[in-house]
């Protein structure tokens, strides 16, 4: 039998999915009332957010959290751009290649900044 | 092995708008554009951060302008979308045994839920402290 390497994808995929249906709501309720003036004005100070960013743990988490959703969008992507009729082999690996692709900038792009934040 | 091409039943891309099913499983399959799209947003304002105070907060003025207001409504609408579909299914990809017994699919899917009203809870009270 044919060993397939779609395991490798369905973790981060799976993964991704619920860190994001976990995270998200709260998240982005956090970051919408700080923008709008109701949290207190040092909620996205940029003292707190550097300490997060800059503690080796705070580091390991976001890098965590937002690869993992990085990956479940450019998965989840692909298949729809798939199921929206890209279905020639020249046109799937096209998608698959800029979905990942995408994926794997922004992965690089976030290891690069954590690694510069102090 | 056979030469011969495969037959693929062709299918109009407009297939999804069919049925009011197709249409929740691709408005499901979408979010994950506004979660794609906030997650790349949140790296580049890790990028700003790691180019120090004047950048970070050149970001969050970003986030504030009604532009950044309602593209954050948009991620929270589509997150919720995406929280709400992804728990009503955890009963089947997730399926959980205790002492020998299966936990009801109610209780898994209201046990998401919890979760997630903690980690906003827990999220907005580190913002008041």
């Amino acid at each position: 039998m044919a060993r397939s390497h779609k395991p490798l994808l369905w973790l981060p995929f799976a993964a991704g999915g619920t860190i994001a249906a976990l995270l998200l709501p709260g998240l982005l309720l956090f970051t919408l009332l700080a923008s709008l003036g109701v949290l207190p004005a040092d909620a996205l100070s940029y003292s707190r957010v550097s300490a997060l960013a800059s503690h080796w743990i705070g580091a390991v988490v976001l890098f965590i959290v937002l690869t993992s959703m990085l990956w479940h969008a450019a998965h989840r992507l692909r298949m729809t751009i798939q199921d929206l009729g890209a279905r020639t082999p020249p046109a799937r690996q096209w998608v698959a290649r800029t979905c990942y692709g995408l994926a794997a900038v922004g992965t690089l792009i976030l290891l690069i900044a954590l690694a510069g934040v102090s | 092995m056979s030469m011969a091409r495969p037959y693929t039943r062709p299918v109009p891309r407009t297939w999804w708008l069919r049925k009011s099913n197709y249409l929740h499983y691709m408005l499901r399959e979408l979010t994950c554009v506004l979660i794609g799209a906030w997650s790349g947003w949140l790296v580049f304002g890790l990028v700003a951060l790691a180019r120090g105070a004047a950048a970070w907060q050149q970001f969050v003025t970003g986030l504030t302008s009604t532009a950044g207001i309602v593209f954050q409504v948009a991620v929270l609408v589509g997150a919720l979308y995406h929280s709400a579909t992804w728990f009503a299914l955890a009963p089947r990809t997730m399926p959980l045994r205790l002492g020998g017994r299966r936990v009801p699919a109610v209780w898994i899917t209201l046990g998401h839920y919890l979760a997630a009203a903690l980690v906003a809870v827990v999220l907005l009270f580190l913002g008041v402290i």
